[in-house]
């Protein structure tokens, strides 16, 4: 007699392969994530120090001709005895050349100067390069509090420096919002028109504008594709060396990644103009609405949310490169913020690039705090695009 | 321009002849003549796919949307040629031609933007009073009004399925159409959201000229003055519609109204 067989041999082994996958793909799941988290405390290990600045605190008793002069004769009276010359020059190394320039000293009293970063580096324990004068100063003044650690205003507030005690991101800072700010500009009313004239506009089969509209899709989509730096080179022969743009500037920059995002904002907005049912469409040109009006009216902005969050991973995806730029020569030493998008600029990536190409040693805790704050800044703009999309997406 | 105008019946308010349509190659409509007479409720029945739809949408010339579609013949519009004419400003003729959906499709705003938005693109109000004067007549002309006025400013897919087709009569109704096309209004409501706008259609069929698609016979017969019975592209069919579900002439008229396919 037949009967139903619940328990088939066939059963278990299929159990036992579902049971096999699952655990794969959770394995999957934990390597990355062990991967990420890696990632992120090796970072965080080695940038932490960059957030954190080493002062001295100096005592000015008389003043001399020069604000130079008297940093120097306070520092000479950190030792008891009438320093000879190479204990004068030791104790010189203790302030960051850059002090001379940045503090104005009139009257006696306490001034606290920064550190120079071979201090900085020894009193974080990254590692020991002071002489052994510099070092029984040093141990001294620690224990009297005299040397300490603040928050490194600097590394906010400042430019890039030869001293990485001094250096900052602000410089890059303001590279990258103008490049990308102009990126943004150009790129998001081209793309979204490109993408309305695919998607809105009718093309009658076997068309030249039909022909036209195919034969521009395959090409946008094959440039979402193309490696970064090409842009970069295109960016150099047609506006540097042919159209004579000024060299490192944020505006040849912007030019450039606006290309570069230009193919992902039109296929994002595709995208989002297709989720738009067309039963809106005939809603509002059933009322007398020309198909312009339909567009503007009611299309787009049933598509916005969807085009935004696009625009916004596209911008992500600008801000993190770096390649395109260095083609066009955004990789320069700016010691002062641009002030206009003509000025040289460079931006946060091509920032970290150059820090981690220096061989000073304090540029290398720098480089990873830079990397933290770009990382930062983009899971920030991610969350904000899963935020307005969930916030403004509309169910159909 | 010679306009045949003296051979119509002089209540008809719009007079197809000879209408042809092409999908391509598909001949979706075969030689249509119908006349559809001024604040009557024409109901077009017929099986799936014989064409009433597009029928319906060459009335307000919503085919020229789709991308192969050949129409050939006339439909007159108070003696208008709305295909022949070179000036027919399509967007003014869709205006005088309203049409409601199978799907209620209110836009994605509020209930107040739903309706405004019609009269603001023809620019028939010049004030806010005026505005919010023809958002509640229209809105009260749907039978809406009650329902909503306290919450005008909410998003309009708020309301239920039966408020939202509603909402998409009073759309229609407020650019001041002569002419409303229903295509299968109620077919995804409920039976107590469909007798509202089965009551609703009786009350509009004063001021307007209704021609509807439907699905359900029951409601041909409920609501309508007459009845075109299309059948693979050509209307079999076309009377009072007490004589064609009560005496059809037609063999294949009969077994559709009985029930026998369909």
């Amino acid at each position: 007699m037949r009967s139903i067989d619940l328990n088939s041999k066939l059963e278990g082994k299929r159990r036992r392969l579902q049971k096999g996958m699952e655990y794969a793909c959770k394995f999957a799941l934990a390597l990355t994530a062990v991967l990420m988290i890696v990632f992120f405390t090796a970072l965080g290990y080695r940038g932490i120090g960059a957030f954190s600045q080493t002062k001295i605190d100096i005592d000015v008793y008389e003043i001399e001709s020069s604000t130079k002069k008297t940093i120097n004769s306070s520092l000479y009276n950190l030792v008891t005895d009438m320093p000879d010359r190479k204990t004068k020059k030791s104790l010189r190394g203790l302030v960051t050349p850059n002090a001379y320039s940045t503090i104005d000293i009139a009257q006696q009293g306490t001034y606290t100067l920064v550190a120079h970063t071979d201090v900085d580096m020894y009193v974080k324990g990254v590692y020991n390069k002071l002489d052994p004068v510099q070092q029984s100063v040093v141990d001294t003044l620690v224990d009297e509090g005299k040397i300490y650690r603040t928050w490194n205003w600097d590394f906010w507030t400042g430019s890039d420096s030869r001293s990485p005690e001094i250096a900052g991101i602000w410089g890059a800072v303001v590279g990258t919002v103008y490049t990308i700010g102009l990126a943004v500009l150009f790129a998001f009313p081209v793309g979204v028109g490109c993408a309305t004239y695919m998607e809105e506009f009718p093309k009658r089969k076997g068309s030249g504008w039909r022909r036209y509209r195919d034969f521009m899709e395959v090409n946008i989509n094959n440039l979402a594709a193309v490696p970064s730096i090409v842009y970069g080179l295109l960016g150099l022969a047609v506006l540097i060396n042919f159209a004579g743009l000024p060299r490192s500037a944020s505006f040849v920059g912007a030019i450039t990644l606006g290309i570069l995002v230009l193919p992902v904002i039109v296929i994002s907005a595709r995208t989002a103009l297709r989720t738009v049912p067309q039963a809106i469409r005939d809603a509002s040109n059933g009322l007398g609405a020309s198909r312009l009006q339909t567009t503007i009216y009611q299309v787009l902005p049933a598509a916005l949310p969807g085009i935004i969050t696009g625009t916004i991973i596209a911008i992500a995806r600008a801000i993190g490169e770096s390649a395109p730029l260095l083609m066009i020569g955004m990789v320069a030493f700016i010691l002062v913020p641009p002030s206009t998008p003509m000025d040289p600029a460079t931006t946060l990536p091509v920032q970290i690039f150059l820090w981690a190409d220096s061989p000073e040693r304090g540029f290398a805790e720098k480089t990873s705090a830079a990397i933290l704050v770009l990382l930062v800044a983009l899971v920030a703009l991610n969350l904000l695009a899963i935020w307005l999309r969930k916030r403004f997406e509309i169910k159909w | 321009m010679v306009r045949d105008t003296l051979s119509l019946d002089s209540s008809a308010k719009i007079n197809v002849r000879n209408l042809n349509i092409w999908y391509g190659d598909h001949h979706a409509i075969i030689d249509n003549d119908l006349q559809i007479r001024k604040n009557n409720v024409t109901a077009l029945i017929g099986p799936s796919g014989c064409g009433k739809s597009t029928f319906l949408r060459a009335l307000n010339r919503m085919n020229d949307f789709i991308d192969d579609c050949v129409t050939k013949g006339s439909v007159d519009i108070d003696g208008t040629d709305i295909y022949r004419t070179q000036y027919t400003n399509v967007n003014n003729l869709r205006k005088s031609v309203g049409m409601v959906f199978q799907k209620p499709n209110p836009f994605p705003k509020s209930i107040y933007e739903n309706i405004a938005y019609g009269p603001r693109l023809h620019r028939m109000a010049e004030t806010k009073e005026q505005l919010d004067d023809i958002v509640e007549e229209s809105l009260t002309k749907a039978n809406l009004w009650k329902e909503v006025k306290d919450r005008l400013y909410d998003n309009a897919f708020g309301l239920s399925g039966g408020q939202q087709q509603r909402l998409c009569f009073a759309r229609s109704i407020a650019v001041d159409p002569h002419v409303l096309l229903l295509d299968e209004p109620c077919s995804a409501l409920d039976p107590i959201s469909t007798n509202a706008i089965e009551e609703l259609i009786l009350e509009l069929k004063k001021n307007y000229t209704i021609v509807i698609v439907t699905h359900n016979m029951q409601q041909a017969k409920r609501i309508s003055d007459t009845t075109a019975y299309f059948h693979l592209g050509e209307i079999v069919e076309k009377g009072t519609t007490k004589k064609i579900f009560e005496n059809p002439s037609h063999r294949k008229t009969k077994a559709y109204v009985s029930g026998d396919f369909g």
